[in-house]
C-alpha cells in the first residue's frame, strides 16, 4: 500500500506540489493525470526518495520515507518518464546492478524471462548509450520488474515503446497489480489509463482537483449537458471546463464549451 | 565494513571503469578520431619525453625551498578550491549524475554507503593523479614509496576539504552565503594588495635600478610573499599543508617522519569522518530549506493560461543575418546567465594584464607587455572560461544541424560569441592602459585590431579540436585529466611557435624595409600586414576544416554519452 500525506513541495517561491493526500491500496492501479507542469513527476520522485520534499508523509507498507527509507526504498520502483542509464554498463549489468542492490539472490532466470518479455535478449550485452529511446525504456522497466516491488511508479511508461511492448508493459503491470502490487500510472494516454486503471487522480497546479474510481468521475462529469460520450477523455476535458480550466478555446482560440463536443476534441487529442 | 563500503558499490565503480575504458578504446576506431589520436599521441610522446628528461638529468631542488613551496603551493590550492566554491551558482553537494541520482538514490542505499561511494570514486581519481605528480618529482623525493603516500594523502584531504566546504557551503542560508564570500573575497584580496602595495614601495625607491624592471617585479613579488608566509600569520595559515609537504620530501625513515605520517593520515581520516557528520547535517538543512520553501511559496501559475498576456505582449524577434544573428543571440543570452562567473574570470587577469603599467615608463615597452600579458591569457586560459559555442551544445547538435542555415553562417554565429567577448575583455584592457600610462592611442588600437584576428584563430581552433574529439565539459576522470594535459602541452608548443614565426616574420620586415631603405614606420605596417594576411589565411583554413567537420558530424554515433 502506498500513502502519501500532506505532501508539499516548492521550487524557489513557486509550489510545485500544495498539501496532496491521496492512498493507493495494494493490487490497486492509480492513473495519476494532469497537465505538463502540473505535479505529477514531482510527487513520484519524491515518492522515490530522489528529491526531498518540502513537507509531507510517504509510507509504503508502513514503512516512512522519513523514518524508514531503505525499507521503503526495497519495496518501490520508479521508472522515469526518461530514464537516465549508466551509459556504460551494458543491459546484464545494469540488471546485475540491480539485482544485487536489491538483494536478489538467484536473477539468472528471472533477467533471462525478463529480456525475453521485452526482447532485449539481443541486446544483453550492449551499452547502454548504444540504445534506442524504446530500448532503454523497456531496459528500466525491466529493472524495475526485477525487484518485485510492492509500490511501482511508473512515469509516461509508453513513451517510446513499440506497440508489442505497449501491450506487454499493460498485460505484466495488471498481473501485478493482481498479486498485490499497488501501482501508480502517470500518463497522458486517457485510453490507456481508462482500460488499466481503477483509480484515478488528477493533480492541476500542483493541487489535488479528484480522486476516485474511474467510475465516479465519468459519473461526475461525463454525464453533463454538453458532453453525449462515457468515456475518460471526455470526462477530463469535462472536468477541466468544471474545474475552472478552459483548455481547449485556449489552445484553438475557440469560444464556448459545445465546440469540444465533437471534432474539436479529437483534434485536441491528436496533438 | 558492508555497511560503510558496500560490496555492489564498489563493484559498479569497477565496472563503470571498465565501460568508460572500452568506450574509450572503441573510439580510436572511428576514422574521425583517428586524426586527433594521432595528434595527442605525437603530444603524449612529446610530455612524456619531456618528462623522462626532467627525471633522468634535472638536479633535485633544495630540500627546504621544496617543503617551503610545496606548502604554498597546497595552501594555494586550497584557497583555490574556496574561490571556485564561493563563485559557484547554488549546486546540490555532491554533485550527482542524473543516472546516480535516479538509480543510485532511489535505491535501498543509505546515505554512508552513498558517501563512501562518492568518497571512493574520488580517492580513485586522486591516486592517479598523486602518481603521476609522484613520478615528475622523482629526483626531489628522497624516499619515492613516502613522497608518494604524502601526495595521494595530501591531495585527497584537499579533495575532502573541497566537498566539506561545498557542503557547509550549500547548507547554510543565503545570507551567510554571500557573508562567506565577502569574507572569502577579503580574506583572499588582502594580502594579494599588501603584496602589491609593498612591491610598489621597493619599485618606487630606486634601490636596484641594475636589473630589468620585469624581473625586478617578479623578485620583489617573490620578496614580499616569503615575508607574509614568513609571518606568523602565514607560519598558521600554512601550517596544515606544511605536515603534507614534509612528508612527501622526508628524506630519511625516522620516528619524526614516520609519526608526521601517522598525523597526515589521522588528518585525512578524521576528515574522511567528518564527510558524513556534514552529509548528515546538509541532508537536514536541505529539508529545513524546504520546508521554509513551502511555507514561504505560493501555488504558481504552471499551466496557467493568461488571454492578456499572449495577446498584449510584443515579441521582439533578433536579426537573423542569414541565421547567424539568431545564433549568436542565443549564444549571448547564455553570457548573460553566467555574467558573475564571466565577470569573475575576466577581471582578475583583467587586473594582472595591468601589472606592466607600473613597470616601465617607456610606452612601446609596456604596449608590448599588457598586448603580451592578454596573448598569454587569451590563448592558455580563455578559452575555457568563455565556453558559448559549439564546446557548449554537445546535447544540441541534432538541432543545430536541422536549422535552416548554412553550416558557415552557423560555424560563425556560433564563434561570434566568445570572440566577442574576449575582445570586449582585451578593448577593455587596452583602453585603461592606455588611458593611465603613455602608450600611443593608434599603436593600441592596431594592437587590438590584430587582437581581434587572434581571438578568430583560439576559438576557430578550439572548436574544430572539440568536433574531432568532443567531450562533456562537466565530465571527471582519467582521460579528462590527459586531455587536460595533452592541450596545455600542444597550447605551449603551438605559442612557441607562433611567438617565433612572429619574431621571424618582425625581423624579417626590418631586414625588408632597410635594404628598401624606407623608415621605421614601414617595417611596422609592413610587419602588420604580413601579420593580418597570415592570420585571414589560417582562419580561413580553420573555418573551412570547421565548417565540414560539422557537415559531416553525426549526433548519433559521434558524440559522447552522457554519464
Amino acid at each position: 500500500m502506498i500513502e502519501i500525506n500532506n505532501f508539499s513541495k516548492a521550487y524557489g517561491s513557486t509550489l510545485a506540489v500544495n498539501d496532496l493526500t491521496f492512498a493507493v491500496q495494494s493490487g490497486q492501479i492509480l492513473g495519476l493525470i494532469g497537465r505538463n507542469g502540473a505535479g505529477k513527476t514531482t510527487t513520484m520522485r519524491a515518492l522515490s526518495g530522489i528529491i526531498p520534499s518540502g513537507a509531507g508523509e510517504f509510507m509504503v507498507d508502513g514503512f516512512s520515507l522519513s523514518d524508514a527509507p531503505l525499507e521503503l526504498k526495497r519495496r518501490t520502483a520508479y521508472v522515469a518518464d526518461d530514464p537516465r542509464l549508466f551509459s556504460d554498463l551494458s543491459v546484464e549489468q545494469h540488471l546485475k546492478f540491480q539485482a544485487s542492490v536489491y538483494g536478489i539472490q538467484e536473477p539468472a532466470d528471472e533477467i533471462r524471462k525478463l529480456l525475453d518479455l521485452f526482447e532485449l535478449e539481443s541486446k544483453r550485452h550492449s551499452a547502454a548509450s548504444t540504445l534506442s529511446r524504446g530500448m532503454r525504456q523497456k531496459l528500466a522497466i525491466c529493472c524495475a520488474y526485477l525487484q518485485t516491488p510492492t509500490a511501482l511508479l511508473l512515469d509516461e511508461p509508453m513513451t517510446g515503446l513499440d506497440p508489442h511492448a505497449i501491450r506487454v508493459l499493460k498485460d505484466t503491470i495488471v498481473n501485478r497489480a493482481a498479486q498485490g502490487c499497488a501501482v501508480i500510472i502517470s500518463s497522458h494516454l486517457l485510453a490507456m489509463v481508462e482500460d488499466i486503471c481503477s483509480q484515478i487522480l488528477i493533480l492541476d497546479c500542483g493541487e489535488r482537483r479528484f480522486w476516485g474510481s474511474n467510475e465516479e468521475f465519468k459519473q461526475r462529469f461525463a454525464q453533463s449537458e454538453n458532453n453525449d460520450s462515457n468515456t475518460l477523455e471526455a470526462a477530463f476535458f469535462s472536468s477541466l471546463t468544471e474545474l475552472g480550466q478552459d483548455l481547449a478555446s485556449t489552445i484553438h482560440g475557440t469560444t464556448g464549451a459545445t465546440d469540444r463536443n465533437s471534432q474539436n476534441v479529437d483534434s485536441i487529442t491528436q496533438q | 565494513m558492508e555497511l560503510v563500503f558496500p560490496k555492489v558499490l564498489n563493484h559498479l565503480l569497477w565496472i563503470r571503469f571498465q565501460g568508460k575504458l572500452k568506450r574509450w578504446l572503441g573510439g580510436f576506431q572511428s576514422p574521425r578520431r583517428r586524426l586527433i589520436t594521432l595528434i595527442g599521441t605525437v603530444l603524449g610522446i612529446i610530455w612524456v619525453s619531456q618528462a623522462v628528461i626532467g627525471i633522468l638529468f634535472r638536479k633535485a631542488a633544495e630540500h627546504d625551498s621544496m617543503v617551503r613551496w610545496s606548502a604554498i603551493a597546497l595552501t594555494l590550492y586550497v584557497f583555490w578550491q574556496v574561490l571556485k566554491t564561493v563563485t559557484r551558482k547554488p549546486f546540490e553537494p555532491h554533485e550527482w549524475t542524473d543516472a546516480e541520482k535516479e538509480i543510485l538514490l532511489a535505491a535501498p542505499i543509505s546515505p554512508h554507503q552513498l558517501v563512501s561511494f562518492r568518497l571512493t570514486g574520488l580517492a580513485v581519481g586522486t591516486f592517479v593523479k598523486a602518481l603521476f605528480v609522484s613520478i615528475i618529482l622523482l629526483p626531489d623525493l628522497p624516499i619515492w614509496p613516502i613522497g608518494f603516500i604524502g601526495l595521494f594523502l595530501g591531495l585527497v584531504f584537499i579533495e575532502i576539504f573541497r566537498v566539506c566546504f561545498e557542503l557547509i557551503f550549500m547548507g547554510i542560508s543565503p545570507r551567510l552565503r554571500w557573508v562567506c564570500r565577502g569574507s572569502v573575497f577579503v580574506l583572499l584580496l588582502g594580502p594579494i594588495a599588501v603584496v602589491w602595495y609593498r612591491t610598489l614601495i621597493v619599485m618606487n625607491s630606486g634601490a636596484t635600478q641594475d636589473l630589468p624592471m620585469s624581473i625586478l617585479l617578479f623578485k620583489s613579488i617573490l620578496v614580499e610573499m616569503n615575508a607574509i608566509v614568513s609571518s606568523k600569520i602565514g607560519v598558521g595559515v600554512l601550517s596544515v599543508m606544511a605536515s603534507f609537504s614534509e612528508a612527501i620530501f622526508t628524506q630519511a625513515f625516522s620516528v619524526a617522519g614516520l609519526l608526521n605520517l601517522l598525523k597526515i593520515t589521522l588528518m585525512t581520516g578524521a576528515s574522511c569522518a567528518l564527510v558524513y557528520r556534514l552529509d548528515q547535517w546538509s541532508r537536514l538543512r536541505a529539508k529545513q530549506q524546504e520546508s521554509l520553501a513551502v511555507r514561504k511559496g505560493s501555488l504558481g501559475s504552471i499551466g496557467a493560461f493568461s488571454h492578456a498576456s499572449a495577446s498584449m505582449a510584443r515579441i521582439r524577434v533578433p536579426w537573423r543575418i542569414n541565421g547567424m544573428g539568431a545564433v549568436a543571440w542565443r549564444q549571448l543570452v547564455g553570457a548573460y546567465h553566467y555574467r558573475m562567473t564571466l565577470s569573475i574570470s575576466l577581471g582578475i587577469p583583467a587586473v594582472l594584464c595591468w601589472c606592466p603599467l607600473f613597470l616601465d615608463s617607456n610606452p612601446e615597452v609596456t604596449l608590448v607587455s599588457v598586448v603580451g600579458g592578454l596573448l598569454f591569457y587569451s590563448f592558455l586560459l580563455l578559452p575555457s572560461a568563455l565556453v558559448l559555442d559549439f564546446r557548449r551544445d554537445i546535447d544540441r547538435f541534432d538541432v543545430l544541424k536541422s536549422l535552416p542555415v548554412a553550416t558557415i553562417w552557423l560555424a560563425i554565429g556560433q564563434l561570434a560569441t566568445p570572440v566577442i567577448l574576449a575582445t570586449g575583455f582585451q578593448a577593455g584592457v587596452l583602453f585603461v592602459a592606455t588611458v593611465f600610462s603613455s602608450i600611443i592611442w593608434s599603436q593600441a588600437i592596431l594592437a587590438g585590431v590584430i587582437l581581434v584576428g587572434f581571438n578568430l584563430l583560439i576559438f576557430t581552433g578550439e572548436n574544430l579540436i572539440f568536433l574531432l574529439s568532443p567531450y562533456r565539459r562537466n565530465q571527471e576522470g582519467l582521460d579528462v585529466f590527459i586531455r587536460t594535459v595533452l592541450t596545455f602541452t600542444g597550447k605551449g608548443i603551438v605559442f612557441a611557435v607562433a611567438v617565433s614565426a612572429l619574431l621571424f616574420w618582425a625581423t624579417l620586415s626590418v631586414l625588408i624595409v632597410s635594404s628598401l631603405g624606407l623608415s621605421a614606420g614601414w617595417a611596422v605596417a609592413l610587419f602588420c600586414a604580413g601579420l593580418l594576411l597570415m592570420i585571414g589565411t589560417v582562419e580561413a583554413l580553420l573555418l573551412v576544416g570547421l565548417v565540414r567537420l560539422f557537415d559531416r558530424f553525426d549526433p548519433s554515433e559521434d558524440c559522447p554519452a552522457l554519464n
